[in-house]
């Protein structure tokens, strides 16, 4: 079974889930699935190849892992907040250690999905881990339609600027730090054009967070974040290295310019 | 054993003084100064300290050479240099005017052996050690006390490297069984001597434990040593050479393996190339081998090119692991397309490649907790 293969298993069941939640409340796929299904939906390969403009290409992973961001159900459907649990155990899933982790085994591919809710506050029927600026992901997420098998699948993931928030608070939150943030991060940019990314920015509120804390961390070839993308290459030589540092930090760069002729 | 407890016990001169050995209750040991001394050669000074023996009968002036772990040769150089400091204080001493002190040369260690011990009393050095021993023969004393305290000792193994890792591949292949040290020396090939101290440092660190001393060890933690093995962040392999591969499915890896066994090309797959269907956690990870050899039949049949993206590495593994005794190749698992390390192994290969590897070691690790048998309970 190719790695397409085993992520269309995972949609397929993931389409399935969503359909039982019906109406219950809004789901967002959040996290590094997201590029994933961007690609899938716009009939490539799941795994991006990240290509720089000298010539090298990075593979850009995923977990085979869905992380899902549950919205707060209407006041007047909260009684049924309740199902939620009850709608995955039907659909086949039982709860992990990680009480926040459901987990299904589908044929030879073992389906694992983690639960987020919007704020800490927020009382759920299970166990779900707080999403910083979960409600306004919620709000600002849009529907990516694409076919999976024989199933039309509607996901809805996070706005472009949500993206690169979310992306942004993990590198300082996560505990042990990941390098897949900051990788995520360059990917994600490498794909949807530095162009298109700087203009959404340029358009959101939080336009000088996004653009101080991406200086932070891609401004020079020795800043975190171009360390952290450098982890995923370590197997080029150490001129193809600084071929890619300089890479990471021309796109970051290309980006606050977008932004700024944009806003 | 606690967490608390694996913390290793601070040893060296620094803590000898920071905490003095327990002596009997009528000798007090008291640190009055240290003494740095220029030398030829490595570090360029040696240091040596002053202390204070205060006994019912008399009160002398210790000068102290430190030095652990201890060999008989550092006793016949530390017999020469505090000579030499003594002559030097006792000529101060005469220019100052002061009383005559009696200074007693002193070889103190962590744990001073009993040939050393031996050797420091037939060249007339005191002896001291943070077991509690106090020996000195000198002058107007005679102290003879050999101390019992348990010290745990500095261990130089790296247990993670060369052969001390084949005895920690057997281990964590036999979870649930009580082994012997012979045992295990006989299934890595390495000396009864060496395995011992590699299993002991593994119990001291609470993988490991026996009922008694005589009892066999078994493995206690072995989900906290297989992620003390990822995170010592050692490498099996020596070499890494990456290339682009057209075709990672199963039928062509096993076209690979069956060229490079014609070509008596020994080879084991890790990495994605590893993997049991239902171990996958994450995609875009690179499939890889150590092959044993030439790896043409590999590149041949493969049609693997220098060109990114890698996305299969060929390894060359360190010759201490290239071994059916506790090496890659004691513990395959035989896959549809050929044999692949063991899943402890995968996990640390996983660990150190990079991307999204460490999740997929993170996954590994947890399938190797759930694969651990229950404890062993007490009768």
């Amino acid at each position: 079974m190719t790695d397409r293969e085993r992520f269309e298993v995972v949609l397929n069941e993931l389409g399935f889930l969503l359909d039982r939640i019906g109406d219950l409340c809004e789901v967002v796929l959040i996290g590094g699935q997201v590029l994933a299904v961007e690609q899938l939906a716009a009939g490539e390969d799941p795994v991006l190849k990240v290509e720089t403009d000298t010539g090298q290409t990075v593979e850009r992973g995923y977990s085979f892992e869905p992380d899902l961001l549950i919205e707060h159900p209407d006041p007047d459907e909260s009684p049924r907040w309740d199902e939620f649990p009850h709608i995955l155990r039907e659909a086949g899933y039982h709860r992990t250690q990680r009480t926040y982790r459901w987990e299904k085994e589908v044929g030879e591919v073992q389906v694992l999905i983690d639960l987020f809710k919007p704020h800490p506050g927020l009382q759920t029927a299970t166990e779900m881990t707080a999403l910083p600026r979960g409600e306004t992901v919620l709000a600002r997420a849009k529907t990516v339609r694409l076919q999976v098998g024989h199933r039309a699948l509607a996901v809805k993931t996070p706005s472009s600027v949500d993206f690169i928030l979310m992306k942004l608070d993990a590198t300082k939150i996560r505990r042990p730090p990941d390098s897949k943030d900051a990788f995520d991060l360059y990917a994600y940019v490498r794909r949807r054009t530095a162009t298109a990314v700087g203009r959404s920015l340029g358009a959101a509120p939080e336009r000088d967070e996004c653009l101080d804390r991406l200086l932070e961390l891609f401004g020079t070839g020795h800043s975190p974040g171009v360390l952290d993308v450098l982890k995923y290459a370590p197997t080029l030589g150490p001129i193809e290295q600084e071929l890619l540092a300089k890479d990471v930090v021309t796109v970051f760069r290309d980006v606050r310019a977008a932004t700024s002729s944009a806003s | 054993m606690t967490k608390k407890d694996r913390q290793p016990q601070a040893l060296g001169r620094q803590a000898f003084w920071a905490q003095p050995p327990a002596l009997p209750e009528d000798l007090r040991l008291t640190q009055l100064e240290t003494i740095v001394a220029p030398r030829r050669g490595r570090g360029g000074e040696a240091v040596f300290d002053l202390a204070r023996l205060q006994t019912p009968s008399a009160s002398v002036v210790l000068v102290i050479s430190f030095r652990s772990p201890a060999s008989a040769q550092d006793v016949l150089t530390a017999k020469r240099q505090l000579t030499t400091i003594i002559e030097d204080l006792r000529l101060r001493a005469a220019g100052s005017g002061r009383g005559a002190t009696t200074y007693v040369p002193t070889f103190a260690s962590d744990v001073v052996p009993k040939s050393i011990l031996e050797a420091c009393v037939r060249e007339g050095l005191a002896v001291l050690d943070r077991r509690g021993t106090i020996i000195a023969h000198q002058g107007p004393l005679f102290v003879h006390v050999e101390g019992r305290a348990t010290v745990d000792r500095p261990s130089r193994i790296r247990i993670f490297s060369g052969r001390a890792c084949r005895v920690v591949r057997f281990v964590l292949a036999h979870p649930g069984v009580r082994l012997k040290p012979q045992e295990v020396a006989s299934g890595t090939q390495t000396s009864y001597a060496f395995t011992h101290g590699v299993l002991t440092k593994l119990e001291r660190n609470g993988y490991l434990n026996r009922p008694s001393p005589r009892a066999g060890f078994r493995l206690r933690d072995g989900t906290a040593l297989l992620r003390a093995w990822i995170d010592s962040g050692e490498r099996t392999a020596v070499q890494v050479t990456p290339y682009f591969a057209p075709n990672t499915r199963p039928e062509a890896l096993a076209r690979a393996v069956a060229s490079a066994r014609e070509h008596g090309v020994g080879s084991i797959f890790t990495l994605a190339s590893a993997l049991e269907p239902g171990q996958v956690f994450a995609s875009g990870l690179p499939h890889g081998a150590y092959v044993a050899g030439d790896t043409t039949p590999f590149e041949e049949t493969l049609q693997l090119q220098r060109v990114t993206p890698h996305n299969f590495w060929i390894l060359r593994a360190d010759p201490a692991s290239e071994s059916t005794a506790g090496g890659l190749y004691a513990f395959k698992r035989t896959l549809p397309h050929g044999d692949a390390v063991a899943l402890p192994q995968l996990a640390v290969d996983f660990a150190i490649s990079g991307g999204r590897g460490k999740e997929q070691a993170d996954h590994l690790l947890s399938l190797f907790a759930k694969s651990l048998p229950p404890p062993e309970l007490d009768e």
